[in-house]
């Protein structure tokens, strides 16, 4: 920690707008939300038996729509 | 992000949204669970990842502790019947495998008529997890905030990450106490404070990483102040700081050369800063702005990294999470664990 040459900004009242922008989740603002995803396999599974149409399964350590 | 490179290609999109049900799954504990959905998930991944036949797939589904890895983008038929498979970031060769899955469809052997699939009978209750409708769900963004000396090649300093908080409806309603009045000072409900910090305070940034262990918190403060209060509404300040720091060995391999890297020491020292309002008539909050600011250092296995280890600021923000089906995602954590923080 002696070492800092990159110092964090002032987290202030003042500062604090531009530095939320920054930082705030971004995924709305992402293609892959257009995607109609069902977050949990066993109801996608009932999902597609009932449509009648083939499962893609995104299957990831870390929930692909959350934190990976 | 990977998700974004591989899933913004519009054909991509277009034969998800028409031709597929989409499924997004996380398998840390699904591929371990001892129910009727973990098995499915391994009679997928058995022939998708490692090649089995359909037969072989069945006999091994049953078995919850393989020691292997079922990450993966598989297109089946609700019965397992396997169409297409890859694991992959690249758009191209996932298309490849969407459009020969299709053609694969018209050839399939199960699924040949609509049908209703019951609720799991039996449920692991290990790694179940429940939204909590009446409580408090917060949606966060991680990211690397500017660097006056930056070395990070080009295409890192866009990263971001994000995850979910979840907040039961007590202890969201122990955040803004109905006795609460202007100029009232209190800490944070303990069990929040230290859930926000130790599973999302976390880099993220580039990739996951595990949640802090309760050790880790070295200094750590999370302070309400009652700005104002009415009949209607209380507004809040929350302002406090972060030390945290662990030491461990953690082995980050580089992707290009294979080379593993040894990471023996993570750190994160931010301050907080919030802005939060409660709407006492509807018993819910209508704002809930936090961020931490402040210096992280080193990396663990997965967070990549291995290139990035030297102190540098970042920040992470949260705020009210959506409405929409991906909002009902859970946290990165385990849900026996994260509640008990």
């Amino acid at each position: 920690m002696d070492r800092i040459t990159n110092p964090p900004p002032e987290l202030n009242d003042r500062t604090f707008p531009e530095l939320f922008e920054a930082c705030r989740p971004r995924a709305s603002q992402e293609r892959w939300t257009e995607i109609p995803w069902i977050g949990n396999l066993w109801e996608g599974r009932q999902e597609a038996a009932r449509q009648m149409k083939p499962m893609f399964i995104w299957a990831m350590n870390g929930h692909p729509l959350g934190c990976v | 992000m990977g998700r974004a490179l591989t899933f913004s290609d519009p054909r991509i999109i277009e034969l998800l949204k028409g031709r597929f049900v989409p499924v997004a799954a996380n398998i840390s504990s699904l591929q371990r669970q001892d129910d009727e959905e973990g098995r499915f998930l391994r009679l997928v991944a058995w022939q998708g990842r490692f090649g089995l036949s359909f037969e072989e797939a069945k006999a091994r589904m049953v078995e919850p502790e393989h020691g292997e890895c079922h990450q993966g983008q598989f297109a089946v038929t609700t019965e397992g019947e396997l169409l297409g498979s890859r694991h992959t970031r690249d758009p191209h060769l996932l298309l490849e495998v969407l459009e020969r899955a299709v053609e694969n469809w018209e050839r399939r052997r199960t699924q040949l008529a609509a049908t209703e699939v019951a609720d799991v009978a039996d449920p692991d209750g290990r790694f179940a997890w429940r939204y909590p409708e009446d409580g408090l769900v917060l949606h966060l963004g991680c990211a690397d905030l500017p660097r006056q000396v930056d070395l990070r090649p080009e295409e890192r300093r866009g990263a971001h990450n994000q995850d979910y908080v979840w907040i039961t409806r007590e202890e969201m309603l122990s955040i803004a106490p109905d006795e609460a009045r202007a100029g009232d000072s209190f800490p944070m409900h303990g069990p929040v404070a230290r859930r926000l910090i130790r599973y999302h305070l976390l880099d993220s940034v580039r990739g996951e990483t595990p949640a802090w262990p309760a050790e880790a918190l070295r200094d750590t403060e999370m302070t309400l102040t009652v700005i104002a209060a009415t009949t209607d509404y209380v507004d809040l300040r929350v302002s406090g700081h972060a030390h945290l720091v662990e030491q461990g060995e953690w082995h980050s391999r580089r992707r290009n050369n294979g080379i593993s890297c040894l990471i023996q020491e993570r750190g994160y020292d931010a301050q907080l800063l919030g802005h939060l309002t409660f709407d006492r008539r509807e018993r819910r909050f209508s704002r809930f702005d936090l961020m931490a600011v402040g210096t992280r250092w080193g990396g663990t296995t997965f967070n990549v990294r291995h290139d990035d280890v030297e102190p540098a600021p970042m920040g992470v923000a949260f705020t009210l999470a959506g409405r929409e089906a991906r909002d009902r995602t859970p946290p990165h954590a385990s849900p026996g664990r994260y509640f008990e923080a």
